[in-house]
């Protein structure tokens, strides 16, 4: 367990035998397709942290305008798709301006 | 005969209620000794021993053991609490709409009762008599709660659910509605009424007039 | 002597900290944006119990009782514990895993900023006409479909949920990719700090499950659209168990960091290494696994799915909460505790949350739980656990770590009549719930009669909100007398033992100048008692 990817994936050996227990009582696609499927999810973590080395050093900087933007944006795009389209366009045009803004500071990076 | 209430008075009375608050007061017990004997002024140096294993362990078995005749008493119980007996003394219909009830008396050539704003519906039952359920919803998912028989079923639309109850007393008791369903949800109440068999088949008379 | 990093200049003024990458900012953020909400929610919840206390509607009607649950409910859930926890995640792991920065600072901003979003959308339902959702923080179809719950408000509200879950959902992966990735050299998996080890299994649960609910919620928003989704005989129990399988595990996500925390409090106040590391490890591991497995036991009234299988799971929680409290308990056990108001919150975590862990075995049982779900029994239970318990436990960990954060101690006079307080009201407020529960009283009701039997207790509850309600006020008091007329903390004022009381207070940006050895999951310790 010393390792990130063991402990993950002892957790999703957990939930297997959880998901192979409740297989005993009842044969649901949701009800099995959930468990299981966490269990695949959390396989997926694992094979990630395992590909995850020692990270580059990437400067970041102290304040980053484009992120909040991007997402204020979202989220007003979000809200849109029920409030309107004028305020759906308006966030999914905010949110790219600050992608493009993130963008720019990663490249300067 | 299932008896609802008194499964419930064993399983939850006799033996969950002494089980947890006994596991309770002894978790207190040993907190507040932990408090008083370990505080700064009592015990100015700290142990250094930071496990116990074989103890842990034991805890562990024990706790596994208690749970495990807590699950066989459940799993027994409610064996009993889900049977749904083939010939139930008296079948009711029962459907649940915004925001009254409606009991239906199939067989039986009587009116239902259905509740409205100023009258809510009453289920009268024969005392000591299986009565066998069904249910269904008009429309969002209801719940039939009869406190006095320690028992609710939810009422699903486009579904039918089955349960019986046992009534072992005579009188007058609230029942309500237990599922969110919108507005008059707090007032969407009935009225249980349980009679002797006699005077059951009496208002069953009354009511074919 | 300065080195360069420490002389990059702090930007300063609001909007530097609306766009701040400094994970430390971030994680200040998003506890005070918590807090704000705690008192907003606490609110509706003192207008519900004044409404409560006698029967008859005498301050508000049905309709705006139900907005206040469903607000309520949802509120304490999606917009503060869950934000509470991760705050204390995203400024705390990356110290006490000896890192310079969280990882992905961006997405923690971003993080943030979609739950902002989310709150402001949930809430702005109460602008609209038709008024705010008000189909309780389940939203259970059909009653949320656009038949029974027409209007913008229900909308607005399922999609700021799912946008507030999301901001959750980034920030748990920024947390759990710093335990990965940016450990200090010498901290293996088993010498993370028991906080760590309690996030990594959160953030397990969050990175797994939160996506199920927004999938749920964004198929009950294209119900509402026309979509057919949950509308044939199994939609509604199929929209359960996607609902429930986040559900659950979300109120382990409201629980575990706290008590991670309180490791990290007892620990530290009773002057002793945490007791019995590796079983909490892998208790906490089959601890979460579980969670995943009971989520049914909120279906067992409808009789659709398999009771027992969900009854024996939740049941068998018990051994791994066991563990914990032997753990926890045997940290105090041998140790020399000192009664300062982090340890007394910590000590009233133990002792109230235990009411909500063995009334939760109780419901754990279908033929119980036939009689108290949906009443106001589950409302106690809920109660004792997220609030008696994670809050108390989140209170502890502010008094711990306020110091750390501010370079200021929070007043311990008050500090104390905050617990007493509030230790009393709690008890005051959600005791007598179970009593009404049992006696046949369903939750969600704005009203009662008279003749019911129900006035007594709930009298006295209202009574123990308010007293409840003065124990919070009396901490907003402390953490503004603390801030005007500070009691400096120096770099370690408890004699801590985790990486965070390594540094200065409030750490520089770069979190460290210099990293003790690592040699165990409380490092510090070692380096007091010669073993580093």
């Amino acid at each position: 367990m010393s390792r990130p990817s063991v402990v993950l994936l002892v957790w999703a050996g957990f939930l297997v035998v959880l998901g192979l227990v409740l297989l005993a009582w009842t044969r649901s696609p949701l009800m099995n397709g959930l468990l299981f499927g966490a269990a695949a999810g959390t396989v997926v973590l694992a094979v990630v942290a395992l590909r995850s080395r020692e990270p580059r050093r990437r400067f970041v900087p102290d304040v980053s305008f484009p992120t909040a933007l991007t997402a204020v944006g979202i989220g007003l795009a979000v809200t849109g798709s029920a409030v309107g389209t004028w305020l759906l366009l308006i966030g999914s045009g905010l949110a790219l301006v600050g992608l493009a803004g993130v963008v720019r500071e990663l490249a300067r990076a | 005969m299932t008896d609802t209430r008194s499964q419930f008075h064993e399983l939850f009375g006799e033996l969950y209620l002494p089980v947890t608050l006994t596991v309770g007061t002894i978790v207190v017990l040993v907190v507040l000794f932990a408090v008083v004997r370990y505080r700064r002024s009592r015990n100015r140096e700290p142990s250094r021993k930071s496990e116990a294993p074989l103890l842990e362990s034991a805890y562990a078995v024990t706790i596994a053991v208690i749970l495990g005749v807590l699950i066989w008493a459940t799993f027994t119980a409610e064996a009993k609490v889900d049977k749904v007996s083939a010939t139930p003394g008296l079948r009711v219909d029962v459907t649940a709409f915004k925001w009254q009830w409606r009991f239906d008396y199939p067989g039986k050539g009587v009116p239902p009762s259905i509740g409205s704003d100023s009258h809510h519906a009453e289920l009268v039952v024969p005392v000591d008599t299986v009565v066998g359920f069904r249910m269904t919803s008009r429309d969002v998912i209801h719940a039939l709660w009869i406190p006095v028989a320690r028992f609710k079923r939810d009422a699903f639309p486009n579904r039918y659910t089955s349960f019986d109850l046992v009534f072992d007393q005579l009188g007058t008791y609230p029942g309500r509605c237990a599922e969110f369903c919108g507005l008059e949800h707090a007032g969407m109440t009935l009225e249980v009424r349980v009679l002797t068999k006699q005077a059951f088949d009496d208002w069953l008379a009354a009511r074919r007039r | 002597m300065t080195t360069v990093a420490s002389e990059r200049p702090v930007p300063r003024g609001l909007l530097a900290w609306a766009a701040a990458t400094d994970h430390k900012r971030v994680g200040v953020l998003t506890g005070a944006t918590a807090l704000v909400l705690l008192l907003v929610n606490g609110a509706f919840a003192l207008v519900m119990r004044s409404e409560l206390a006698w029967p008859g509607t005498q301050i508000v009607g049905l309709k705006t009782y139900n907005e206040l649950f469903t607000a309520h409910g949802s509120g304490m859930i999606y917009l503060v514990v869950t934000p509470l926890a991760f705050a204390l995640a995203v400024y705390f792991v990356p110290l006490q895993v000896g890192a310079a920065e969280i990882a992905g600072p961006r997405f923690a901003l971003l993080g943030f900023w979609l739950y902002v979003c989310g709150a402001v959308a949930m809430y702005s339902g109460f602008l609209t006409q038709e008024g705010a959702a008000r189909f309780g923080w389940t939203a259970f179809p059909p009653l949320s479909d656009s038949t029974n719950s027409p209007g913008l408000g229900s909308d607005l509200w399922l999609l700021g949920v799912c946008l507030a879950v999301g901001g959750m959902f980034v920030l748990s992966g920024c947390v759990l990719a710093t335990i990965v990735r940016l450990r200090a050299p010498g901290m293996t998996m088993l010498r993370l700090p028991v906080f760590c080890w309690t996030m990594v299994v959160t953030t397990l649960m969050t990175l797994t499950t939160f996506p199920v609910l927004i999938v749920a919620l964004t198929l009950l928003e294209l119900d509402r659209r026309g979509v057919g989704v949950f509308t044939s005989s199994g939609g509604p129990a199929a929209y359960q168990h996607l609902f429930w399988f986040y559900g659950h595990p979300v109120v382990y996500v409201m629980f575990f960091p706290f008590v991670g925390a309180m490791g990290e409090v007892i620990a530290t106040f009773s002057r002793r290494r945490f007791f019995g590391y590796h079983a909490f490890v892998i208790s906490l591991l089959a601890f979460a696994a579980l969670s995943m497995s009971v989520w049914a036991h909120h279906m067992f009234t409808t009789g659709q799915v398999t009771n027992q299988y969900f009854s024996l799971t939740s049941t068998l929680i018990a051994i791994p909460a066991g563990i914990e409290y032997f753990d926890l308990i045997g940290t105090m056990i041998g140790g020399s505790i000192l009664f300062r108001t982090p340890m007394l919150f910590a000590i009233g975590f133990l002792l109230l949350f235990l009411i909500g862990g063995l009334s939760g075995i109780m419901v754990a049982s279908p033929p119980i739980d036939y009689h108290v779900h949906d009443s106001f029994f589950i409302v106690a239970h809920f109660h004792y656990t997220l609030f008696a318990g994670s809050m108390f436990a989140f209170f502890a960990a502010v008094y711990y770590w306020f110091p750390k954060v501010t370079g200021a101690f929070l007043r311990e006079g008050l500090g104390k009549f905050h617990f007493l307080f509030m230790f009393v009201g709690t008890n005051l407020t959600f005791f007598p719930m179970f009593l009404l529960g049992e006696k046949g009283m369903p939750r969600r009701v704005g009203d009662y009669r008279g003749s019911d039997g129900f006035t007594g207790l709930n009298l006295i509850s209202t009574i123990g909100a308010f007293l409840t309600a003065l124990a919070i006020a009396i901490f907003v008091c402390n953490v503004f007398v603390s801030l005007r007329r500070r009691e400096p903390a120096g770099a370690d004022p408890w004699e801590g033992q985790t990486l965070e009381w390594a540094t200065s207070s409030p750490p520089p940006r770069h979190n460290f100048d210099a990293l003790p050895a690592v040699r165990s999951f409380a490092p510090l310790l070692d380096v007091r008692e010669g073993k580093a």
